[in-house]
């Protein structure tokens, strides 16, 4: 057996069963649901900046629905104008989200077990927080994929109803740092990768992750980073099994 | 087309833009065979992308991140509910910023 890697952690493979329940998605809202009521500043933040843009209401609310993707949405307001140049999005948009194809690649081994129409539904709802979330709670044995969908549904909830208050409301809002509310995302992955952690002697490969991560970060723009960071510490540790396995 | 059109278009193209991306990995890895290393290296993405999107983070914006963020992973590790965690840290923050 040259393909078992030589780990105590639950093998990737060990029962792939993937379920999709009720059960599930309630989990999964709940967990998020923290989140989601803090994310709210900053979907706030969205609407205000998009009332000062010059996207309606209605517009605004669309996007926030229909595109879901937080950083993606911030970079489009700096690129509106009454005729919105459409490539130029649709390319800015690309550059900002291409992230999630690393994160969908790492569904697939649990995804591809359920109906291809209910993961391609779910997949619709898949964002950094509830994937890193989704994926944590998988290594500790979740496999009810509604739980990707659930925590989903709770921040776009927010997300939504967030950016829809933005823009009635206007700014005005006081800072929030105040509240520090701009410390819960890093917290929030933080927390996501304590079921993670591989043990002190195998955490080489987290090291070169966020060594190159950061060094991208100040050359890449958007978030190109977290692709290079992400790719270099997985083929590393990937590549280090092969050779001791 | 009209402004108010070029709108809805635009934003339409940028959702279509965005679900691609969902999609896009997962079909992606239609095409990889889904041998031994496939199966390490998607292992060991999850670990290796959260901290690619934490480490920036942690070093931006002076110390509010880095205390909340070793705050949380302690709390976590006492084993309180990762609500508790989360919003212990948020808090914590949020009074050493009153009292610094």
């Amino acid at each position: 057996m040259t393909d078992a890697p030589a780990e105590r952690s639950p093998q990737p493979t060990s029962p792939m069963l993937a379920t999709f329940t009720r059960d599930g998605f309630a989990r999964g809202f709940r967990m998020a649901t923290p989140l989601a009521l803090s994310g709210v500043l900053f979907s706030v933040a969205f609407g205000v900046l998009a009332r000062e843009a010059g996207l309606p209401l209605g517009s605004t609310i669309l996007m926030s629905a229909t595109v879901f993707a937080g950083a993606s949405q911030m970079a489009a307001l700096d690129l509106w104008s009454a005729a919105p140049p459409i490539l130029v999005l649709a390319l800015a948009t690309f550059a900002i989200n291409v992230r999630h194809v690393v994160m969908g690649a790492a569904l697939r081994p649990w995804f591809s077990k359920l109906p291809s129409a209910t993961a391609h539904f779910s997949l619709w709802f898949m964002t950094d927080a509830n994937w890193a979330m989704s994926m944590a709670e998988h290594r500790k044995g979740e496999r009810d994929a509604a739980i990707l969908v659930g925590s989903g549904v709770a921040l776009w909830l927010g997300w939504v109803s967030g950016g829809a208050v933005g823009h009635l409301v206007g700014a005005a809002l006081g800072d929030p740092r105040v509240f520090a509310a701009d410390v819960v995302v890093p917290a929030f992955f933080a927390l996501m990768l304590t079921p993670l952690w591989p043990g002190l002697a195998r955490a080489w490969p987290w090291a070169i992750a966020a060594g190159v991560a950061v060094a991208a970060h100040t050359v890449l723009p958007g978030y190109w980073h977290v692709i290079v960071g992400g790719l270099a510490g997985s083929l590393a540790a990937a590549w280090a099994e092969r050779r001791t396995a | 087309m009209s402004g108010e059109m070029q709108t809805v278009v635009a934003i339409l193209v940028m959702a279509l833009v965005t679900y691609l991306t969902r999609v896009g990995g997962f079909w992606l890895m239609i095409l990889v065979p889904e041998g031994g290393f496939v199966r390490r290296w998607l292992h060991h993405l999850p670990g290796a992308v959260i901290i690619a999107i934490v480490a920036p983070m942690a070093l931006e914006g002076g110390w509010g991140a880095p205390v909340a963020i070793a705050a949380t992973v302690t709390m976590a590790m006492l084993r309180r509910s990762a609500l508790i965690a989360l919003f212990g840290a948020v808090a914590l923050v949020a009074v050493l910023r009153q009292v610094i």
